[in-house]
């Protein structure tokens, strides 16, 4: 078993002439919370989504428990996209039986008591309910896996404070604790309590990768704190005001 | 896995034409009744009788027009929609291999159209007025089972033919699948690059073609259907199978070495 869960060697990618990501090298281990931090257009979906071969690097490598990206590390890998990814005349046990059929790891008991806990009825067609039980839905989805690797990005953009502390909550209650979380948010705040490490993306380049405790104890402030001070800098350094 | 994935996309086939199907049939069904097949030419047809006849033909033309235009936004819809938009973020994060993912695809096509195919026999059958007794005359029957025993290479011709009729549908359905792959390539105006690609690789069709017919292959490919007639169906369906298979190939490579959901 490699000792990384994710290895990423000099990894770029461009849309056009648009670069994303440029030249990321990153690793991060297992059973950890990472929290991947960046204002919008810092490239945190794009490295996501190489993650999970939805997009093709356009130079480097990166791996994924010592594989490179595939059949085999999509079945250790569970993503939370930052949309909604089903036909719409499904229902919910739907969705449940086809990651039952395709995912060794999904636990259906698990999502169907997930989807009570959660107010979800798990017979009801998916275009009957409103977008933020399409979203538990997905949730479910995702944290019903014991997957190696949780990609979850955005999770709590869109919704009320309540509502964020109820995904984290269900987040944190459900994962496989030998397995790693990988958040990827702009509302750190949110989610600094939980984070074992923190990784700050900045116009597609990694700024600093930590663990939460270091960035406190040689910063001596929080991950938000120095968030808003970078990134308001970056701000300033553009002159948009 | 690939019967799986099967199992989804023919799920989402059935809920498309769960309605359609039956609605042709019915339809037809009820032009059986009211089409005037038994009036002969002195009788006078009733005005209301007459209206209702191109009201309820006029609906069936309508049903069958849609059966067929569903059947085809499908076919581009299940690739399009379920590998290259929103649905591609579930599909290909699934555990299987990309190639599997465009054969259900393909399998799926192949089998709404030839479905299509059969319902609209099938309603046309069930409007014609037939007549029952004859239609179960087991005597009838006997000799038509005793002629095709006379003519055992009848049923294979028969079957040969609709093997080459779903090789060509194949290649259809595969050359519209690499279009929409090559137009997914290009970072704007997708729809549009798949309408070029798919022109282009029309054209390129007909040039290699053109270039095999200066070769003298075509005299050499009819010369052997000459030899038999199984021979040339083989012939048509080895040479339509060739660019349907490459085209397969094309397509998975793009969408494994390629892909990119923006």
């Amino acid at each position: 078993m490699s000792e990384n869960l994710i290895a990423c060697r000099g990894l770029s990618k461009a849309y056009g002439r648009k670069a994303a990501l440029s030249g990321v090298d990153l690793e991060v281990g297992r059973g950890r919370i990472v929290g991947l931090l960046g204002p919008n257009g810092s490239g945190k979906t794009t490295l996501i989504k190489l993650m999970c071969g939805l997009l093709q690097p356009t130079t480097g490598q990166i791996e994924i428990g010592g594989l490179p990206v595939g059949t085999e590390t999509k079945a250790m890998v569970s993503y939370l996209p930052d949309r909604m990814y089903f036909a719409n005349w499904m229902r919910a046990v739907d969705l449940f039986d086809l990651f039952r059929d395709f995912y060794r790891d999904f636990d259906y008991e698990k999502a169907i008591a997930m989807c009570r806990s959660l107010g979800v009825e798990p017979h009801d067609r998916l275009k009957t309910m409103s977008k933020g039980t399409k979203e538990k839905v997905q949730l479910v989805l995702v944290m019903a896996r014991k997957a190696q690797l949780y990609l979850l990005d955005e999770p709590i953009a869109g919704v009320d404070p309540a509502a964020r502390d109820f995904i984290l909550h269900t987040i944190l209650t459900n994962y496989n604790e030998e397995g790693t979380v990988l958040i990827s948010t702009h509302l750190i705040s949110d989610i600094e309590k939980v984070l074992d490490e923190a990784i700050f993306l900045k116009t597609g380049k990694v700024m600093l990768h930590e663990t939460v405790d270091h960035i406190r104890e040689t910063q001596g402030k929080s991950v938000d704190a120095l968030f808003r001070e970078i990134f308001r800098a970056q701000t300033l350094e553009g002159g948009e005001f | 896995m690939l019967g799986k994935l099967l199992k989804y996309d023919i799920r989402a086939m059935w809920k498309q034409f769960s309605i359609i199907w039956p609605a042709a049939l019915i339809i037809a069904l009820i032009n059986r009744f009211t089409l005037p097949f038994n009036q002969g030419s002195g009788n006078e047809v009733g005005v209301k009788s007459e209206l209702l006849a191109v009201i309820t033909i006029t609906v069936f033309v309508g049903v069958m027009c849609a059966m067929f235009v569903v059947a085809m936004v499908f076919v581009l819809t299940r690739f399009y929609r379920g590998l290259l938009g929103d649905e591609g973020y579930l599909m290909h994060t699934l555990p299987v291999q990309t190639w599997q993912l465009v054969l259900s695809k393909l399998i799926c096509a192949v089998i709404v159209t030839v479905l299509n195919v059969v319902v609209s026999f099938l309603a046309m059958f069930l409007m014609m007025p037939i007549n029952w007794t004859a239609l179960f005359d087991v005597i009838q029957w006997q000799r038509l089972l005793q002629g095709l025993m006379k003519q055992p290479d009848a049923l294979l011709y028969l079957g040969e033919f609709f093997l080459l009729c779903g090789t060509a549908l194949a290649l259809m359905v595969t050359m519209v699948y690499l279009s929409m792959s090559i137009g997914h390539l290009f970072h704007r105006r997708r729809v549009l690059m798949s309408v070029v690609a798919f022109f282009a690789l029309d054209i390129a069709g007909n040039l290699i073609i053109s270039f095999i017919n200066e070769l003298g292959m075509l005299r050499f490919l009819n010369k052997m259907a000459e030899w038999g007639g199984h021979t040339g169906f083989w012939v048509g369906i080895v040479l339509l199978l060739i660019p349907a298979v490459l085209m397969f190939l094309a397509t998975s490579y793009l969408l494994k070495h390629r892909l990119n959901l923006e």
